[in-house]
């Protein structure tokens, strides 16, 4: 059987797998992704909510991430959060992208060693 | 129930921008990591700056989700879109005239945002300041102050303010493998602390710096890279700079380019050492930039104060050099980018009115259609939609109508930043201008603003007739409200085009005015690059001339060198050592202070013929002037005017306090006067020294060419450089790019009117012929029975014409006096340039009256030809 190709996604824009990163680890509401993000990047990734939102709702069209239901947070108990989690695709596009960006990597370095 | 504060009830607003779709499926989430964030943005006191970002960004994403959907959109029963779609052409019509009206504004809000508004790269700029010095009596503002004065100033404020100095001039770095000139600003220790800039490796200078360590450099990140390599272990070393060693402080940070772009590197200014061959630091001579940091608390008009009174005392104490002089302060920024504001301001509101008139044009547009509509409304009324409901329809087709014409607009304003990046390249801090989210966001708003007045104030007038009149009568058309809005429309169209018309055409011909005059020299075909020798390169007094002598002989064995002389100081050029110094008749006796200044102008070669300046009088230098002999000298024509109004010029004798104060020099030759310092600018007196007597060892060599072939600037570096080797050449630069560079305010400021200006002759066009091609169709009934009665075709055409006529010259009237206020606040910024002539204004009127009647006529033509026969039949 053959499912959806996740080579047809790459390469991936670097938010996009920022937030597949992000939700590799686990399922996770919106603030706790950008902060996550904000984070990993030294602050150079910083979305306010419009633009996170955006990238959100094109990788639920992708099919990259699914909603994951509502829960308590360890931050606000009171009030129940939208979680996100990754899909199986998500995770086989961001492998495929890893796998992609590390031939990238090896090329660029045996081309740097060899070069004049 | 929890509290929610108006910023998200401002968000919530913002987020009905976006989709149904996104809403309902992201909105809440959106919302709520909106809340987070603002609650951590609360805690760390920043909530102002968090909340620009997010609502610049949820509108300018929130258009860009709408063209997404809208993308991959397919028409569907009644939407808005699909509403806007039966009519393509109306459409299309709307978002163009919006687009070119929010295009405008966007870009000149990008320009201002990046050049005037942004904050100055500096901690506190608020409490920056500029120090100048000023004589009423000789007319002088805003003069760099002499270097004794400013020790007095820095001691003397000591406890209010932080001053510092600096000059900016060259130095010769060399190495064992190369040898080049660098831009260098040479600062007291007070620089970097004054900026507030810390370097990016190592340190800037300290107190007491050069007291301490001796003489220290601090390296330019453009520098650092390009001269060293970016060798993080430059800094520590001691490098080579004009013979003597100083020790590399550090590297500063990307950015930092004070006083401007070009500077190399910061070497100390250390007064005592400086000026060490002297009694004590020179006050007459006024050539140092001053600026300071306030301490917390310390307001302008404080350190104004204290200023003025240490000023008075160094008057008093100094009469000879500081006699009618005073100090001034400045605000940094004013100081910085007064002169680009102004410009870009007028600019700004140029474009504000092209908004104006390009939303009065949707405002016809819609007119056009309110009997139309009118009749649509009246159905969906008597079909049972209830007002809010209605509202609600025609609020959706202006929303998505301003983010089509917005995201036009936005689209247009970076094609205009891209085709005028020649232009904005010149502007100091505007180089690589681009919309921003917040601009974005800010036309976005203002494209909604203009849609909303303009759709929904037409139809909720509509609405207010009860539905089954319109529906009764037999057009829908009722005559009154619509018209009287329509000729409100013209006027204030016309008004705004006959403004920027009126304003663009005086700025055209004051400019134009100031560019055909003549600049005292020839600028086609010459060139300069400039020689920095550090010490003499022989042994006598005789040696620095000799040596320029070698080189000039040299340069004019090159077959497309027609002449070669050379000048301590060229005009416009960037780099340039520019004195002025006082000047009297013989026996007067009056003191430096009080005597007027000329600039000095120290030549070698055959100076006035390369530069194209003819003698007026007398036989110039003769090129065998002899080091030491009796001083001549060729002076200016407001020279010469200025000690004898009347009689011989030539042969009397002028003293100037120049190179060991007080001396006579005999007159041997009168030339017009340059526009040393742009076009713009007014010409000062001044004075020209031979070479042989005052041997400069820096000076800009001066080359009349026969052609321009590219390489002449290598070339020049190469016949240098095998004179002495490792004398290195810089600013090369050919003459006419100087002088096209001195005006590139006035040519941005020009260029950004005449399109304007151009576009609201095209808009206001288009509006006039609307309005009245609206208000015949409205009364051909009327017309009609006139015609009934006997009226003849002329006389129909001519009431139509003389009604349209009639309102353009109200609106040219008003327009006329708006467009002299803004052509003589336009002529301020060319302080020197000639009275703008009094017909321009009254001509640009003139012009939109007639392009008024044009458009008016066809319509006019039109009625005059119903007949009552057509009309029954209808």
């Amino acid at each position: 059987m053959t499912g959806p190709d996740p080579d047809a996604h790459l390469p991936l824009k670097a938010v996009d797998a920022a937030i597949l990163i992000v939700l590799a680890r686990g399922p996770l509401h919106g603030y706790g992704i950008v902060k996550a993000m904000e984070d990993d990047s030294g602050g150079a990734i910083r979305l306010e909510p419009g633009n996170f939102y955006r990238y959100v709702r094109r990788l639920t069209d992708a099919g990259l991430v699914a909603k994951a239901g509502r829960a308590a947070t360890p931050e606000a108990a009171d009030e129940r959060r939208q979680y996100l989690q990754v899909t199986r695709l998500g995770r086989s596009v961001l492998a495929a992208e890893a796998r992609r960006l590390r031939a990238l990597v090896d090329a660029a370095e045996t081309a740097l060693e060899a070069g004049p | 129930m929890k509290h929610r504060g108006w910023e998200e009830t401002l968000y919530r607003t913002l987020l009905r921008l976006y989709p149904r779709r996104f809403r309902e499926e992201h909105g809440d989430d959106a919302l709520e990591l909106f809340r987070d964030r603002l609650a951590d943005a609360r805690r760390t006191g920043r909530r102002g700056r968090f909340l620009t970002r997010a609502m610049a960004d949820g509108l300018l994403q929130g258009a860009l989700e709408r063209v997404a959907d809208l993308a991959s959109w397919q028409p569907t029963g009644d939407s808005a879109l699909r509403r806007l779609a039966r009519h393509p052409g109306h459409t299309a019509l709307i978002v163009g005239v919006l687009a070119l009206g929010v295009g405008g504004c966007a870009t000149m809000v990008t320009l201002l945002r990046t050049a005037v508004l942004a904050p100055l790269p500096f901690p506190e700029p608020d409490r920056l300041v500029r120090v100048w010095e000023r004589n009423t009596g000789l007319d002088l503002a805003r003069q760099p102050p002499s270097p004794g004065n400013f020790v007095d100033w820095e001691e003397g404020l000591r406890d209010i303010a932080t001053l510092t100095a600096w000059h900016t001039t060259t130095r010769t770095f060399r190495s064992a493998a190369t040898a080049e000139e660098l831009r260098t600003t040479t600062a007291t220790d007070g620089f970097f602390d004054v900026l507030g800039t810390p370097a990016s490796a190592g340190r800037a200078f300290e107190r007491g710096e050069v007291d301490r360590n001796g003489p220290g450099v601090v390296l330019s990140d453009g520098a650092w890279t390009r001269v060293f390599g970016a060798d993080p272990a430059v800094v520590g070393t001691r490098i080579e700079l004009n013979g003597e060693l100083h020790t590399v402080l550090g590297v500063m940070p990307p950015g930092f380019a004070y006083p401007d772009a070009s500077v190399d590197i910061w070497t100390t200014w250390h007064m005592a050492t400086s000026f060490s061959g002297q009694s004590e630091v020179p006050r007459g001579w006024r050539f140092a930039s001053v600026a300071g940091r306030l301490a917390p608390g310390v307001a302008i008009d404080d350190i104004q104060t204290r200023l003025a009174r240490l000023q008075d005392a160094l008057a008093r104490s100094h009469p000879q050099d500081n006699a009618g002089w005073s100090a001034t302060v400045e605000e940094f920024d004013r100081a910085e980018r007064g002169a680009v504001a102004r410009p870009l301001w007028m600019a700004m509101g140029a474009a504000a009115l092209i908004l104006l008139v390009a939303t009065v044009d949707i405002g016809m547009i819609l007119l056009a259609r309110v009997p139309l509509r009118r009749q649509e409304m009246a159905v969906r009324v008597s079909m049972g939609a209830g007002r809010r409901a209605l509202v609600g329809l025609l609020g959706r087709e202006a929303a998505l109508v301003a983010v089509l014409g917005g995201t036009a607009g936005l689209a247009l304003a970076m094609a205009l930043l891209w085709a005028a990046r020649g232009l904005i390249a010149p502007i100091p801090g505007a180089t690589g201008a681009s919309v921003d989210p917040t601009t974005a966001g800010f036309a976005l708003l203002v494209a909604a603003g203009a849609t909303a007045v303009f759709t929904i104030v037409p139809a909720l007038a509509s609405l207010r007739v009860a539905p089954a009149s319109v529906l009764r009568s037999s057009d829908g058309r009722t005559s009154g409200g619509p018209r009287r809005l329509g000729d409100g429309f013209v006027v204030v169209q016309t008004c705004a085009a006959v403004v920027l018309l009126g304003t663009s055409a005086a700025v055209a011909t004051d400019l134009r005015a100031v560019l055909d005059r003549d600049p005292g020299f020839d600028p086609a075909g010459l060139a300069t690059f400039r020689i920095s020798l550090t010490s003499r390169p022989g042994p006598g007094p005789a040696a620095t001339s000799d040596y320029y002598r070698s080189v000039l002989e040299a340069v004019r064995a090159e077959p497309d060198v027609v002449r070669a002389s050379a000048v301590q100081t060229f005009p416009l050029h960037p780099v340039s050592n520019d004195p002025a110094r006082p000047y009297r008749l013989p026996g007067s006796g009056t003191p430096s202070a009080e005597a007027p200044m000329a600039q000095v102008r120290i030549v070698a070669g055959e100076y006035f013929a390369t530069m194209g300046t003819p003698l007026l009088a007398g036989e110039g230098f003769s090129g065998d002037e002899a080091p030491g002999g009796p001083g001549v000298v060729v002076v200016s024509e407001a020279t010469a005017r200025d000690l004898w109004p009347s009689g011989p010029v030539v042969g009397q004798t002028v003293e100037i306090d120049f190179q060991g104060g007080w001396r006579p020099y005999r007159v041997v030759g009168v030339v017009p006067g340059t526009r040393h310092y742009g076009l713009q600018e007014a010409v000062r007196a001044e004075v020209y020294l031979p070479h042989a007597q005052i041997p400069y060892l820096p000076m800009n060599v001066v080359v009349r060419l026969d052609g321009s072939a590219p390489d002449v600037g290598s070339r020049m570096e190469r016949i240098v450089r095998s004179i002495a080797p490792g004398q290195p050449i810089h600013g090369f630069a050919r003459a006419e790019d100087l002088v096209a560079d001195s005006w590139a305010r006035e040519r941005l400021l020009l260029a950004a009117l005449g399109l304007f200006a151009l576009l609201a002759l095209v808009l206001t066009v288009a509006g006039v012929y609307g309005v009245t091609a609206l208000s015949v169709a409205q009364r051909r009934q009327e017309v009609g029975i006139r015609i009934a009665l006997g009226a003849r075709p002329d006389q129909v055409r001519g009431m139509v014409l003389g009604r349209a006529v009639g309102l353009a010259l109200a609106g040219t009237v008003l327009g006329g006096l708006g467009a002299w206020a803004a052509a003589g606040a336009a002529a301020r910024m060319l302080p020197d340039a000639p009275e703008a002539s009094p017909w321009v204004v009254p001509a640009a009127g003139v012009a939109m009256l007639l392009a008024a009647v044009v458009s008016a006529s066809l319509p006019a033509r039109r009625a005059a030809r119903t007949t009552g026969v057509a009309l029954l039949r209808e």
